[in-house]
């Protein structure tokens, strides 16, 4: 089926462009995401580093020799890899092995993100596409979570909070003061709510993101388990389901991604990404579900995109009897 | 633009600082918080509530409590108790009923087991076996005769070995192994071992070997199924002696077996020197398990591929009910 042209410049964007660059809005990213990892270094020790660099050079390195293959204009130095490469490390637990973080990161940036077209138009998130490869292909390589405070050798396996909860363990043994400053187990990246937060509220500042998607994921995922994971409706959590996973760094860094602009498709997929996490906490076997919520909205955005319409300036809606 | 930046960058810095500042205080002020096996506000909630009871000198106890409607009537009692795990200590909540000895509920404070391995304790229908069994328990087929066993776990025997389970494990990992041998001596002669490695990540070599992930060669034995030859050996031979290591730990004693026995031998003569003389005897129950004095026990299943994790449950379920009994004097 041919397209016409027209459908041809629907089709592709951008259309409008702003005077940010996305060179400008990526490294803005990468200054918000500073106290996370220095966190991550602290709780995690000097794996979480290891983890970070491997993951940003496996990028950058992976996005330069394809792009130099394929003879097509060089975007290293727009810096997405590298929030890419951070993301990624940031949702994996300290215990991961090196290699196994390389695979996902050559397959976030290859696969994920230069296959359908490079920046702006991958289809799902790069990051999460790789640390769904790991727990497709090697679950056991990011399932060993960890106790902070502990380096290397030193770690102690130990079970999520979010684990605890569903499985209906006691979690006392954890406060939700040390839920929010990160002194859980968990993925290096997301135990630190407030140093998340901090970086969160430093993009806000800079209009990089749009707190009302954010906001619509958050609560939707809260309202849901709010009614449904406690001992009768209306009884669950707010707080574990908000502090002990990773639905901070997912809301903040992964579901404001700019595949899709207009603010209503966002919220919307904000939504449908919420719902879907908080039914696989729910009802699912896994415990989390933040990265398979944001890639099902993901892979949701064109549809979304073409059931709800923007309103065309100038064109009036309803038609005058 | 580039200004608003640089002022952003700037209180970003700053509130960064002043955060790690409070997450550093937090951490000096919450003493043991190191680890999340920490039981101390656990215990300090169950020391508040009314009808503590005192746990001073009891071992593996971390608190206790009676249950009591809304007359005073004692209805049960809640023993918070704790035995050493894989790595750490692991910590259950223990409901009994007001008999002192039956089971109403379990449940699991903190552990810091390996995911997919100790930490199924957390999984309901492992659980769900403990409600309305009586104490002490055993695992299913091991819970020991009436009349045999001794509070140290290790009875007479007419055999060269005093009946009871020795478990003995590496101090120090060897290429990446820690290793850990089990051994159950019945009847004065050994009816069981049980030889395993687990790595850092907490996998063992016994299921690592059989899932193809831990590969020795491409048409020999796998490493479990030499684990288990070697085991066997022990037990035809009541013996480790006829096991001659070259100077690279292997043996031509057991056929099929090429992997290096060194840290086998190492174990098992330290365990056979235990049941030699019954010292670190453990009965079913594990470390001290009670018998039953009325013959009602409760029998569970192990947690697959867990064997430590689950002969600390047996020991902090049976320090509880040891513990709880003593209290109501039943």
């Amino acid at each position: 089926m041919k397209l016409k042209v027209a459908d041809q410049l629907h089709d592709v964007g951008p259309h409008i462009r702003m005077n940010r660059t996305t060179k400008e809005i990526m490294q803005d990213v990468v200054i918000a995401l500073i106290p996370a990892f220095l966190g991550s270094i602290y709780f995690f020790g000097i794996k979480a580093l290891i983890l970070v660099m491997t993951a940003v050079t496996t990028c950058v390195i992976s996005e330069y020799i394809w792009q130099k293959l394929r003879k097509e204009p060089l975007t290293v130095s727009d810096w997405s890899a590298v929030v890419t490469g951070i993301l990624l490390a940031f949702n994996v637990p300290a215990t991961t092995p090196v290699w196994a973080v390389m695979v996902a990161s050559v397959f976030a940036i290859i696969v994920a993100k230069q296959f359908f077209g490079g920046i702006g138009s991958n289809f799902a998130n790069p990051a999460l596409m790789g640390r769904a490869l790991l727990l497709f292909l090697w679950p056991a390589s990011i399932s060993g979570y960890v106790s902070t405070y502990h380096a290397g050798a030193d770690a102690v396996s130990s079970a999520t909070v979010l684990g605890l909860y569903k499985s209906g363990s006691q979690i006392s043994q954890f406060s939700k003061w040390d839920m929010f400053i990160g002194n859980i187990p968990g993925c290096i990246g997301e135990t630190s709510k407030l140093l998340l937060l901090i970086g969160f509220a430093y993009l806000c500042y800079r209009r990089v993101v749009n707190i009302s998607t954010t906001a619509a994921y958050i609560l939707t995922v809260l309202l849901v388990t709010f009614i449904f994971s406690g001992e009768g409706l209306f009884k669950g959590d707010i707080l574990v389901n908000l502090l002990s996973g990773g639905l901070i760094l997912g809301a903040c860094y992964m579901m404001t991604d700019y595949a899709s602009v207009a603010p209503r498709v966002k919220v919307t997929l904000a939504v449908i990404a919420g719902l879907i996490t908080a039914g696989i906490r729910l009802w699912g076997m896994l415990p989390e579900g933040v990265s398979y919520g944001i890639l099902a909205a993901n892979c949701l955005s064109g549809l979304v995109d073409n059931l709800i319409k923007p309103h065309i300036y100038g064109v009036n809606v309803k038609k005058s009897k | 633009m580039k200004d608003n930046r640089l002022k952003g960058i700037i209180a970003l810095a700053v509130v960064t600082v002043i955060s790690f500042g409070v997450i550093y205080g937090s951490k000096i002020l919450v003493k043991d918080n190191t680890t999340n096996g920490n039981t101390t506000d656990n215990n300090q909630n169950q020391q508040d509530l009314p009808g503590a009871i005192d746990v001073s000198g009891a071992e593996g106890i971390v608190s206790a409590r009676e249950l009591t409607d809304d007359s005073g009537n004692v209805t049960g009692y809640s023993v918070v108790s704790e035995a050493k795990g894989f790595a750490k200590p692991v910590t259950w909540e223990i409901i009994f009923e007001n008999d002192a000895k039956t089971i109403r509920e379990v449940k699991v404070v903190s552990h810091a087991e390996t995911p997919g391995y100790g930490a199924n304790m957390e999984e309901e229908s492992y659980l769900n076996q403990f409600k309305g069994i009586k104490a002490p328990i055993y695992l299913k087929g091991q819970a020991p005769a009436s009349d045999a066993g001794s509070e140290s776990g290790a009875s007479d025997t007419t055999e060269g070995f005093k009946d009871g389970i020795y478990r003995v494990e590496s101090e120090e990992m060897d290429n990446g192994y820690y290793y850990m041998l089990t051994l159950k001596v019945e009847n004065g002669a050994i009816t069981n071992v049980v030889f395993d490695g687990m790595n850092e990540l907490g996998e063992y070599k016994s299921y690592l070997s059989s899932v193809g992930k831990y590969v020795m060669t491409e048409d020999g034995l796998t490493w479990k199924e030499q684990a288990d030859a070697l085991a066997q050996y022990v037990i035809e031979h009541q013996s480790v002696k006829g096991l001659a290591v070259d100077e690279n730990g292997k043996t031509d004693a057991v056929a099929g077996v090429s992997i290096s026995i060194n840290n086998f031998l190492e174990l098992a003569e330290k365990a056979l020197e235990m049941a030699a003389t019954g010292e670190g005897a453990q009965n079913a129950g594990g470390d001290n398990a009670p018998v039953s004095a009325d013959g009602e026990f409760g029998e569970i299943d192990a947690i697959s591929g867990a064997t430590f994790t689950t002969n600390a449950i047996l020991e902090l379920v049976n320090n509880a009910y040891e513990f709880i009994k003593n209290y109501a004097g039943k």
